[in-house]
């Protein structure tokens, strides 16, 4: 029974931990402007990184080791150093979008503008980095998240045309509307939201937390293959409910509080606040996620010790660096740019910097010096070069698109 | 070694694609760079007449429908000031961006009665009076919508 | 950076076959994680000090094999990756003789905190951390 409710839980926080403030905000955006055209890409970014997951936590179990450490030893200094410093930077942006998701959230709450919560936000998100133990902390975000889950609700009650949003999401086209190049600009964000890397670091650091072991990786497998999936079509849902009431009203969305109008319209006040705490909970879980990420890669690169298994005295670089790193989040928002469109970007360049992450765990699962018997089978190698080979693509086009397109305007 | 001149001459030719695009991106108000603008306000009128019907149904919270407001009030501020830096060349393209700028301000006037409207209609809409003022909005936002519709449907923007 | 003229020795003896563990310095222990005597860990394998003649210098015949007299880390870090030499004074040296073991990491016999090598770490802890409250409780 006991062991039926852990794996319960570990795929419901997978679920609930799936959608970010990137998840959220480009799922709606490309709702609202291109239909369920899109839903494809969230289906392949959802099949990566349950992949990809699923190999950094088998690494982590077998060699006791996180991602980053072994992305050092084995692409040497430079190379290594190269990787953190775009690992870093990005983590930083999507700490940044995170804590002003929350802050967003909060507004939309109680009417207070966002940025008299931004000192709130960093302050909760710092306290539970400093105290919380990281399964509570895991497991609390991630079932408060699930609720989430109101998109789905909503989109049913919404009663939309089943048949045509099917048509849109299985024989794609770009709406007349909007450009092609548009068109794959939003694919790229699409596709570096559903892959964001620093789940990757987080998920293999967080297995080391929990001392995983190899007995464990039935489990970790189970979670990530349902809970992801699942996670990814709660973003299909968000995305669902722009397409319906928000793309034939001609509003494309650029802020959260529009994000809201579908589910308000659906369910009324009650699944307004359903979301709010739903949009609460994912961004409050992922900044912690975000946080830790770059505290995690930093200590990994250069030896510190690290954890949150640790005291904070025993690992005081560590604290000190994810300090650092809240309060330049905080800075950023403070000069007032718009954290939906730190967001945008910063799922974009997560796009580009996949490569970074992602080729060094395929090396690392296929050295027998660390993984013994467990290294990849030729399945999953197939799966992973053919992935890496697609991120390799969104990774170049990114920025040619992002120029072309004027950012998706 | 000698990869490298070849690769310069690809990133040079790729830099002079580059900017021959942007250069050839007009920078005066034609209907091709009031298109944006344009779509944003239009896109954000509509979001807050979506919002004001919610809160007129009672179906969203005061807090929620005055920060959809405000946030489109953003938005159409932005979409002013863009417009603003475009200059205009002959008589016909002023006169353009001026109706353009004209239907943008009714819209941010109409968004204005809205936020102030939905963030004093706490009491709930049962409120008469408060519901009264919600329609007296609202009637203004759809104005200001078929002001700037007309305008782009007449400009060729769309 | 300019080519240094190489000194070459008259005749080159076989190298010794080697008895036990053969240990490549590249890959076995650059960049490798190091923890202390209770598992924690110090700090990354930086770079290695060899004891042995400097460059340049004649190598007469019968010289002893250079052997590792350390392993180092902190600012020597940044001239492995960007080049140059930084002054003997400035390095952080992990004597080799209290290293334990080698492995996928390095486990040194001693206690991080009696070491140079971890002089940033207690500096935050006393200064930053500890002054912080709940820092020093379980988590």
């Amino acid at each position: 029974m006991k062991r039926l409710l852990g794996v319960a839980l570990g795929i419901l926080t997978a679920i609930g931990g799936f959608v970010d403030i990137g998840d959220l905000v480009t799922n709606a955006v490309v709702g609202s402007r291109f239909g369920m055209s899109l839903a494809w890409v969230v289906l392949v970014g959802v099949v990566g990184i349950c992949l990809f997951a699923n190999m950094s936590g088998r690494v982590a179990a077998v060699s006791g080791r996180a991602t980053f450490e072994v992305i050092r030893e084995r692409l040497g200094p430079r190379a290594g150093l190269a990787n953190l410093g775009a690992s870093f930077l990005i983590n930083v942006m999507t700490v940044t979008a995170e804590i002003g998701g929350i802050a967003l959230a909060l507004q939309l709450a109680s009417g207070v503008a966002y940025i008299l919560w931004v000192p709130f936000a960093l302050l909760a998100v710092w306290l539970v980095v400093w105290r919380v133990k990281f399964s509570i902390m895991e497991n609390v975000t991630g079932l408060v998240g699930l609720s989430l889950v109101v998109f789905a609700v909503a989109l049913f009650l919404l009663k939309p045309d089943w048949g045509a949003l099917a048509g849109q999401a299985f024989s794609p086209s770009v709406p007349a509307q909007e450009g092609a190049g548009v068109y794959w600009y939003y694919a790229i964000a699409l596709f570096g939201a559903a892959m964001t890397p620093y789940e990757v670091f987080f998920f293999s650091s967080g297995a080391v937390e929990e001392r995983w072991k190899i007995k464990d990786l039935a489990q970790s497998r189970l979670n990530v293959l349902l809970g992801f999936p699942l996670g990814g079509l709660l973003s299909i849902a968000i995305a669902g409910c722009a397409a319906v009431v928000l793309l034939p009203a001609g509003i494309s969305v650029t802020s959260l509080s529009q994000v809201a109008l579908p589910v308000a319209q659906a369910g009324g006040q009650l699944a307004l606040a359903v979301l709010i705490l739903g949009v609460v909970a994912a961004t409050f879980g992922a900044a912690l996620e975000t946080t830790l990420s770059s505290g995690y890669t930093l200590a990994q690169f250069f030896g510190w010790s690290w954890g949150k298994f640790r005291r904070p005295a025993q690992a005081a670089r560590f604290h000190v660096s994810m300090i650092v790193v809240l309060l330049a989040g905080v800075a950023v928002l403070a000069t007032g740019v718009d954290p939906i469109l730190v967001t945008e970007y910063s799922v974009v360049f997560s796009a580009i910097a996949l490569p970074l992450t992602y080729l060094p765990i395929l090396i690392v699962a296929n050295d027998p010096q660390y993984m013994g018997k467990h290294v990849n089978n030729r399945a999953v190698n197939i799966a992973g070069v053919t992935y890496l080979f697609v991120i390799l693509v969104a990774s170049l086009a990114a920025i040619p698109l992002m120029i072309a397109t004027g950012a998706g305007a | 070694m000698s990869k490298s001149p070849r690769f310069r001459n690809v990133v040079l030719t790729l830099l002079v694609v580059v900017a021959g695009v942007l250069a050839g991106c007009s920078q005066q108000p034609s209907a091709d760079a009031l298109k944006g603008p344009a779509e944003e306000v239009s896109s954000a009128v509509r979001a807050a007449s979506l919002a004001v019907d919610l809160r007129i149904s009672d179906s969203t919270t005061a807090a929620a429908a005055s920060t959809a407001a405000d946030d489109m009030l953003g938005d159409v501020e932005s979409a002013t000031k863009e417009v603003h830096a475009l200059s205009a060349q002959t008589q016909e393209e002023r006169t353009l961006r001026n109706d353009v700028l004209a239907a943008f301000s009714s819209v941010s006037r109409a968004l204005l009665h809205a936020r102030d409207a939905l963030s004093s209609s706490s009491n709930g809409p049962s409120d008469g009076q408060g519901k009264a003022q919600l329609s007296t909005v609202q009637g203004e936002l759809r104005a200001a919508t078929e002001q700037l519709d007309s305008l782009m449907t007449k400009a060729g923007i769309q | 950076m300019s080519k240094r003229k190489r000194v070459q020795p008259r005749q080159l003896h076989a190298a010794p076959s080697p008895a036990g563990l053969v240990l490549d310095a590249q890959l076995h222990l650059l960049d490798r994680q190091i923890l202390d005597v209770d598992g924690v860990p110090v700090t990354t394998v930086d770079d290695i000090e060899l004891s042995g003649p400097e460059p340049n210098e004649e190598i007469p015949e019968g010289t002893a094999p250079p052997q590792i007299t350390a392993l180092l880390t902190g600012p020597v870090l940044g001239t492995r990756i960007f080049g140059g030499r930084p002054p003997s004074s400035r390095l952080i040296r992990i004597p080799w003789k209290v290293v334990a073991g080698v492995d996928t990491v390095v486990t040194l016999g001693v206690r991080a905190d009696s070491m140079d090598a971890s002089w940033v770490e207690r500096w935050l802890r006393n200064h930053v951390i500890a002054r912080i409250p709940g820092g020093s409780h379980e988590p």
